[in-house]
Formats: structure tokens, sequence, C-alpha cells
């Protein structure tokens, strides 16, 4: 802490000498360690320290921002001007003032510092490399296995008398098993945070069972999208759910609060408190507050996600959800644990109402066959035929193409089967597995 | 210099304290500017202006196959002896076997000339610059309700060192300007882009202006507003020039860098000499083109960029190889190593990539299509190139009906397995040209161009509803 006040009073120094009416200022410091195992050896090793300083002046009713992971007093200087520099051009002018007052954060759940070496992520790379080699006498040597920990200490300040600061630190395993027979080669990835001990062989029995797959034919089907599946499509088309696509007019959800958007099986949490997660959050990128809050309830849309700026613009309140990351000095809408809520049928009851169906647990590529504006998705795919309640069969080289609003509109069962995806950050996607019927697949 | 000297080998020397027998430092001052605005009226209103200092050093050893690194921002004696030190202890714990160095210099021939420096450039004309190219596309037809665009420029400012005597440089300036238009019509909305960059200054807008990126941009969404959904079969494609490249890029490009062959992790490992694609593909990389996107002096570990022919006449002649890999495979570096920033690991990556051009009309093609897909405006894609699974996006795209282009389709992708698919591209036109995209990977982000005449490929599945 000590060292940030020292750069806020810096900082604060230089913004004296211009007539800047408000500043905020967010720092970051993260140290991370990770390694990776490749055929029984640590082929690759890094550790990283670095601090990042943002800082977004106000003058004359105009805002700029600049950041900066150069540290000393020129740097410091040069920083406040560039961010001043850019609020006199006059364009970007300021929605909202800066936050301020009273206020009531939550306390996140407390945890033990982890203290992990690079040692230790060392050896848990090694350890899961071995334990996925000796799960399947078809595991090859393309094989790695890798670990890594994080942690990140955060500072906010403001002219506005707000001062706050947060730590957090995980960890997590992956491995990518690399299976082949004497015709065809899979690989498959697995991956658990939270201790180094996480059971990665899933990465085999994934890999072995998409062998000899067939290529998927080409018609109309039922789809069961595995967690893992539908993480990436929630993640991919989350801005339809921001304050900013309202704003902008690039959401069908502008103004459908109170509205059913979706099936009743819906419902869409966004946690910044998720219980026994590592990565909490009690205050959002302007300084306020976070709170839980339901997203969709039973297929209703009760509110999209707001910062400051934008919740000023739509004539609505903040939901904490302000987005400002000292290492790119950009600011927006973020969301916490953000997930599909859970329903109560097992995967295998879910799979008897898609009789003929396809499970998809691999999707690809969503950074190009997604349009977050249309919400329209055309994307790789491979899964497993559903037959007789069960996911057996291997299927190759196919599309699923959609729209996200019709997906949620049409989801026609919710299995109880959350998974999160692993950042090691506030953010994340979580889904359980979900049925959507007839959708087209392209194939052979 | 970036970096004190004596600083430098405080870093070289630390990380070879324990027994590596390779250690580099990397150091990087960045300087970038962002500004991006949204149209929805007469005038472009700021959404965000950005100014940011990437700065740090990144150390690397080798010992043998393994290596180790670390990075850093702080950059105090003590900063950078620690972070050397994090190498060293990682890499080995015995005593230094590396014999004493000493550091000459290298100046590298600049091949990219630079006009106009963006930092010696108002906000104010930089602004003026996007807010004509925005326009240009909102004015395009009432149809376009929205427009978004950015205006980038970076100023990179790279030096590389290591315990063979290698001291050198080089700065990186590049300049990009991106719009998106948007199309709505009965409740739906359709989005067109254009995103030319440049390894220049501010001067690459008199070339390339403003008003044409928007107007690119205000076309391709009005085609895709009134396009309907492609339907999804498997079909010959006629893929254009420009961004279409990234189909090289994406299928058979990332299966050829060391990344993935040193770990015998790629399709076409061990291929050298093979026919592994249709004798119509000649691919080259090529980091020496003056100003492309993805061109660059020197790479990221300090050797030269080279132009490179991977495939000659459908036969594989080289892979692009990075200094670490190559200990791997035998294989000296090809110029390729790259990393988005210092906190980055660099490894083998691709710069301008293309097919180049052929002998095929750009009509006998087409002509030659009785019934498929005319796909005008790649998106992009990805790649496994374990297995050789790729897809990609198409973001305007047309059906050919018995030789001629009909009627414009959306919402088709692309997949298929890399080493088939370049064994069926079997017809390709004389016009190469690129198109530039950020090509992510391991180690980052990196600006990539992508190239290509007309092709057609005789047959692959297309998504599409």
């Amino acid at each position: 802490m000590e060292k940030f006040i020292k750069l806020k009073n810096e900082m604060i120094q230089e913004a004296s000498a211009l007539p800047i009416t408000d500043w905020e200022l967010i720092i970051s410091e993260s140290e991370d360690v990770s390694a990776s195992a490749f055929k029984g050896e640590i082929n690759k090793e890094a550790s990283s320290l670095s601090t990042a300083m943002a800082v977004r002046v106000i003058a004359s009713g105009f805002e700029g921002t600049a950041m900066t992971e150069a540290l000393d007093a020129d740097e410091i200087r040069g920083l406040v001007a560039r961010a001043y520099d850019n609020a006199i051009t006059g364009e970007k002018s300021v929605s909202a003032p800066l936050f301020e007052g009273e206020a009531d954060y939550p306390e996140t759940e407390s945890f033990e510092e982890m203290s992990v070496t690079l040692r230790d992520v060392k050896e848990a790379a090694l350890r899961k490399l071995s334990e996925i080699m000796a799960a399947d006498g078809r595991v090859s040597d393309g094989s790695t296995a890798s670990a890594a920990y994080g942690r990140v200490v955060k500072y906010y300040a403001s002219s506005r008398g707000i001062e706050l600061s947060s730590h957090r630190d995980n960890c997590y395993v992956m491995a990518s098993a690399k299976v082949s027979d004497d015709e065809e080669v899979k690989n498959a990835y697995s991956v658990k945070e939270g201790n180094l001990d996480g059971d990665v062989t899933e990465a085999v029995s994934k890999a072995v069972k998409s062998l000899h797959a067939e290529k998927a034919v080409g018609g109309k089907y039922d789809i069961v999208f595995s967690p893992d599946s539908m993480q990436q499509i929630l993640e991919t088309f989350f801005s339809v759910f921001s304050g900013k696509s309202s704003a902008y007019d690039l959401t069908r959800y502008k103004g459908r609060e109170g509205e059913k958007v979706a099936s009743e099986c819906i419902r869409i949490v966004d946690d910044p408190l998720y219980p026994g997660y590592r990565c909490q959050a009690s205050y959002d990128g302007d300084g306020c507050p976070v709170y839980t809050k339901d997203v969709i309830t039973d297929g209703v849309l009760n509110t999209l996600l707001y910062n400051m700026e934008f919740a000023a613009r739509c004539g609505k309140k903040t939901t904490g959800n302000g987005y400002r990351s000292a290492a790119s000095g950009n600011g927006g809408i973020t969301s916490y644990s953000f997930y599909i809520a859970p329903g109560n049928e097992s995967r295998e009851e879910v799979f008897r109402k898609a009789e003929g169906g396809i499970y998809v647990t691999e999707m690809k590529g969503f950074h190009a066959g997604a349009n977050d504006i249309s919400g329209d998705f055309s994307i790789e795919s491979a899964g497993f035929l559903i037959e007789d309640g069960r996911a057996d069969k291997p299927v190759k080289e196919f599309t699923v193409s959609g729209n996200f609003y019709e997906l949620l509109e049409n989801a026609a069962a919710v299995a109880d089967d959350l998974e999160f995806d692993v950042t090691l950050a506030e953010s994340r996607f979580g889904s359980p597995s979900v049925l959507v019927k007839n959708l087209s697949v392209s194939g052979k | 210099m970036l970096l004190s000297i004596d600083k430098i080998y405080l870093a070289l020397d630390t990380a070879l304290s324990t027994g590596a027998d390779f250690a580099e430092v990397f150091v990087e001052r960045s300087l970038n500017k962002n500004i991006t605005m949204v149209q929805k009226s007469e005038k472009a209103e700021t959404d965000s202006i950005v100014d940011r200092t990437i700065c740090g050093i990144g150390v690397r050893a080798y010992l043998g196959l393994r290596s180790a690194c670390a990075s850093t921002t702080d950059l105090s004696s003590e900063g950078v002896r620690k972070c050397a030190l994090n190498v060293a202890l990682s890499i080995s714990d015995g005593k230094r076997t590396a014999p004493a160095f000493t550091l000459h210099e290298r100046v590298n021939t600049n091949i990219h000339k630079v006009e106009i420096v963006p930092s010696s450039v108002s906000n104010r004309e930089k602004m003026d610059l996007l807010r004509e190219g925005m326009n240009t596309a909102y004015s395009k037809s009432d149809l376009i309700t929205q427009v978004m665009g950015s205006y980038l420029d970076v100023d990179r400012e790279i030096l590389v060192a290591n315990s063979e005597g290698l001291l050198t440089g080089d700065r990186q300036i590049r300049t990009r300007m991106i719009v998106h238009a948007v199309a709505a019509d009965k409740g739906e909305n359709q989005v067109g882009s254009c995103a030319p960059g440049r390894r220049m200054g501010l001067e690459m807008f008199s070339s390339i202006t403003p008003a044409s990126i928007g107007e690119e941009a205000a076309r391709s969404a009005l085609v895709n507003i009134s396009a309907g959904y492609c339907t999804a079969g498997v079909y010959p494609v006629a893929i254009e020039n420009g961004f279409g490249g990234v189909i090289f890029h994406e299928s058979t490009g990332h299966s050829l860098e060391a990344s993935s062959v040193a770990y015998g992790n790629s399709e076409f490992c061990g291929r050298i000499g093979e026919k592994i694609a249709n004798e119509k593909v000649t691919a080259i990389d090529d980091g020496t083109i003056p100003n492309a996107w993805g061109s660059i002096n020197i790479d990221d570990e300090g050797t030269p960029s080279q132009r490179k022919v991977l495939i000659e006449n459908g036969v594989l002649k080289r892979y692009m190889v990075d200094r670490f890999n190559g200990r791997r495979m035998n294989m000296p570096s090809s110029g390729s190593a790259r990393r988005q920033d210092y906190s980055y690991c660099p490894t083998s990556r691709m710069t301008n990539t293309y097919i180049a051009a052929g002998n095929d009309e750009d009509e006998d093609i087409i002509a030659s299509i009785e019934k498929g897909i005319y796909a005008k405006k790649m998106g992009g894609g990805s790649v496994n190139p374990m297995t050789g699974a790729f897809n990609f996006a198409v973001d305007e795209a047309y059906m050919i009906e018995n030789g001629k282009i009909t009627y414009p389709v959306r919402g088709c992708s692309l997949i298929g397995k890399g080493s088939e698919i370049i064994q069926k591209i079997d017809m390709v036109g004389k016009h190469m040209l690129t198109g530039q995209g950020m090509c992510g990977s391991s180690s980052g982000s990196v600006p990539t161009d992508v190239g290509q005449p007309l092709i057609r490929v005789s047959s692959i599945t297309v998504g599409g509803r």
C-alpha cells in the first residue's frame, strides 16, 4: 500500500500544476509464475512481475486517460500530461461524475494466501504430465501439462476521497493429452483451478472418446451444449447484456427489462461474491460497491449491466459492473461469475430429451464465427451422437449455426452440471449443459 | 539506449550465473495511442482516448533444450538483477559455464521508411481522419444506422542483447484505422468492416484514404443486410484475394511454425521435400516487404527478417523457426521469433504470409463452378495444428450458380483439415493482394498480413442454416 500511496502523491503533485478538476487512479501489481512439461521434462518456465498505473483526468468537463508501466518521476509527469492532453482535445465529455460518498462495500471471503513458488508449479506440471501419461497406453509424447500461479494487488483512489485496495491469488493445473492409435491422432485438454492437485486426467478420457469420430451428416438436430461450449457462447455474446450496447442500440434487450426474453428454464446470474471462489470482488472499476444480481429470472430480463458512465447515459443506476484496467487504461463494463444457473435434471436426463441429437463438447473459432451485433454464429464443432440416452459415438467436422437470442428463447432443458471456465480473474463465465432444439448442422 | 549497458551486462551475466549456455535480454518501450468513436447521428462522438506506455524487460536463458524466462517492469539495477536471477535459479543450480563475452552493437538496415511519426501529430488531426472515414460510411445509406471506428498507432522501440555478443535494436511504427458499419433493417443488424494497417506513420492515409475505408465498410454492411442465410453443405468455394489469405494462414501457416513442428505436434512434421499441397500452390512468408503491416527489420530475438518460400509448387520447403525451437529441430532461426511485448516468451510466428500469384484468370475460376460459394471477404479463424482441424468465418459471401455470382448469403463458415484443403486449392488467380490482421498465439497478439490471389478450393464444408 505504501508505495501505491507514494505514487498517488506524486501523481497529485503533477496534477496540481494543471487545471485538472478531478482524477481517478488505478494501480495493479501482479506476480505470476508458470511452467509447462513435455516428454518428462520442464520445457518452459516463466515468472513475471509487473506494475501498471492508469490515470483518468477530468478538465473542463472532458476526460482523458493514459497508462504506463514505467513508474519513475519523469514518466508520471508525462503520464498526467498525456491524460490531460487527451482531455483538453475536448472530445470525450464526462457523462457521470466520479463516484463519491459513503458506500457499503460487501466483504469478500478471506482466503489464506497460497504462496506458490516457481518450483511448486514446475513440480505440479511434471506430476500432472506423468498422471496423464499413465492414464492410458494411447497417450503419446506430444502431450503437455502446465501449471501457473498468479497474485494481483489492486489499488483505486480518486479526487473524491475514495481509496480502496484488494488482493487475490489463485492457481491452476492443465493438461493437453495427445492420444493416438494406428490410424488417428486426437487431443483434448482439461484444466482445474484453486489448487495444484486438481485431477486433469479427464483430458485423456476426452481425447480417447473422440478417437475414430465420423463426420457428422448435415441437417437439423437437437443440440445439448456441454458446459464448456455454453460458457464460450455466453462469453462471446456477453455484450448483449451490457449497458454500453444498450446506449448504442446494439442489443435487442434494450428497454426490455421486465419482459420475457428467454425460455422459462433460463436464469442468468452475475455474482461478484460466488461462494468459495478465490477471485471475488467488493468494488468495481468506478470504485462502486458490487452486488449479486439476477440478469434473467425464469426467462424474464431483470436488468442489463451498467457502470457509472452508461448508467447515466441510459437513465439507470450503476449495477457495480464498471471495468477499468490499469494494464490497458481501457474502461467499460464487466461481469463477475456470470453464469446460467443449473437446473434439477442430470445430464443423462437431459440426453433422454434429445434422442438422435448431438452432445456438442468442442466449439472453436468464436472470435471469427460469431457476430455479437446480429447474434448469429456458425461454429466448428465436435461431439457425440445421442442414442438411447447416451452420448458415446464421436462425431467431428461439422458446424453448429444459430442465433444467440433465439438460443435462449428456445432452450428446452438445463442440466445440474454447472462448470466455470478458468481465468484466475474476477470475471469468468459458467454454464451447465443446455438443450436447444432444432439447430442447423452442416457436415458431410 | 533503452537500458544502460551496465544493466544489460548485469542481466546477461546474472542469467548465466548458474550454468545456462545462452542468455538474452529483450527491452521494450512502446507508446500506443487508441481513439475509439461511435457515430449515431451527424457527428461521431468519442468513446475513448487512451495513451499506453508499455515498458519492461524480458530475460531468457537456455540450457540445452530447456528455456526459462522472466519479465519485469522494474528497471532499477535491483529489479533487473532480480528478474535475471529468477531465470538463473529456475534453469539450473550449478556454476557458470558460459564463456565471457563482449557485446558488439549491430545497426540494421531500415527497410520501412516512416514520413510522419504518429507522436508528432495532434489528437485533433487523428480524430479528423477517423471522423472522415466514419462519416463516409454513415452517409452512404439511410440503412446505415451506426458506425464504430478506431484509430490506432504504435511506436515500438526494442533492444535485444545476448550472450553471443549481439546488441541490436529496432523501432517499429504502425498505424491502423478500423471502421465497422452497422446496417439495420426490420429489426436486424448486420456489420461490414474495413481495417487496413501499415508499418508506417500517418502518410498511410494519403494512399489509403479514410473515405475509402468508410466506403468499403458501408458497402459490405449493405450487402449483408440484404443477404439471406447460407445453406449448409459441401461446395466448391472461390475465395477472393486480400484477407482471403487467412485460409492459408489458419489451415497451413500455423502448422508450419516451429512452436508446433518442434514438438511433433503438426501434421507437417518431418515432411520437408514432400508434396503436401496442390502443385498450383506456392506459399511465402516474407517479413521484408517495405511498410507491410506484418514486416519487421529484425525479429524479437534480433535475427534479421527473411523472405521464406514455405511451399513451392506444392512441395514443402521450409518451416518458420525461432532460435530456441530451432535447437530441437537442428535448424537455424529464420527470423520468425515474435512476442506481443516483453512479458511474453517469444516463439515462431508468421509475418506477411501469402499464396503467390498463379496463372488462372479470375473469370475462369468463377465460371468453373456450377454451384458453390464466392467468399469475397473472410473473417478470422483458428486451427488445432495437432489435428489440422481449422475453421473460419466468411464476412461477405455470394452464391455461384452455373458459373455466375448470383445473390449474397450470410452466416457462412468454412471448416476442414489443413492438409486436405491445401491439396484442394486447384485454381490460383493472378492478382495477389494482402489484408491485415492481429494473429493470436502463445506469444500473444502480433500484427500479420495474410494474402493470396483469387483461388478455388474444389470442395469444402460450408456451415450455414
